[in-house]
């Protein structure tokens, strides 16, 4: 029958899809900004992420010193809300995305 | 009834720098003050995100206006409750944005973040913007440390 036969062989393409999605990290970048006080930036990764003061510091120190830090990483559709989160706090948040593997 | 936050403002020195801020900030404003880079986001969803950023904005000007409204005029006074701190600091931190963009352009990214630059070579009104953009700072410190005194330890 033709809906038995074509389950089967659709099944194993549906997986390759599915994993390749789940193998995609979507990662938020904060960019160094001349603006915010490092005191601001850490206050908004607390309130953001949760967070405890000691990473928030580290990564804050991260975007200052090297330009930029990959706060948080995943999948796209929770990045995004975190990168539209950071940007409602005027902080210069991006998304990237790559592959895990 | 939460607490409330109560600070007072040497209202002949930070007047000037409200009368000079307030103009700049509109809550009707069409644009954002600087653009997001929105690169990766899902072409779909781009407009509404960049709608919901300039809902955001407005917002917080207009809770700027109302903050440094009537009554700080008359007193040197701003009021407001505790639970209200994390939208007065995320206020200031537009309205530092808006100052960096619209007045001063001139200084370079470096000099504005190391604070490296000849004052004296500003023209009048970015002298005063500058001491506005440093008003603001000092505002947002001080609630930080009431918010959270962790953050300004070590």
């Amino acid at each position: 029958m033709t809906h038995a036969q074509a389950k089967p062989a659709s099944t194993p393409q549906l997986e390759e899809v599915t994993k390749a999605a789940l193998d995609e990290e979507w990662r938020v970048v904060v960019l160094n900004d001349p603006v915010n006080l490092m005191s601001y930036v850490v206050l908004v990764f607390k309130r953001v992420f949760g967070f405890d003061t000691t990473r928030a510091r580290r990564h804050m120190l991260e975007v200052h010193e090297r330009g930029r830090s990959v706060v948080w990483s995943g999948a796209r559709e929770t990045a995004e809300g975190y990168v539209h989160r950071l940007q409602q706090w005027q902080l210069t948040a991006i998304l990237e995305h790559g592959q895990t593997h | 009834m939460g607490k409330l936050i109560e600070i007072r403002l040497a209202l002949p020195v930070v007047a000037p720098l409200v009368d000079f801020i307030l103009p700049l900030l509109d809550p009707d404003s069409a644009d954002l003050p600087a653009t997001p880079d929105l690169g990766a986001v899902d072409h779909e969803i781009r407009e509404s995100w960049h709608d919901d950023l300039l809902e955001s904005y407005r917002s917080e000007m207009q809770f700027f206006k109302d903050l440094f409204g009537e009554e700080f005029r008359e007193t040197g006074v701003l009021e407001f409750p505790e639970e209200s701190c994390e939208a007065v600091v995320r206020a200031c931190a537009s309205a530092r944005l808006k100052l960096r963009t619209e007045v001063l352009k001139s200084v370079t990214d470096e000099a504005l973040e190391g604070g490296d630059f000849d004052y004296d070579s500003l023209g009048s009104g970015e002298r005063t913007g500058f001491m506005a953009y440093v008003f603001l700072a000092s505002f947002q410190e001080i609630l930080i440390r009431h918010m959270d005194p962790g953050i300004s330890e070590n």
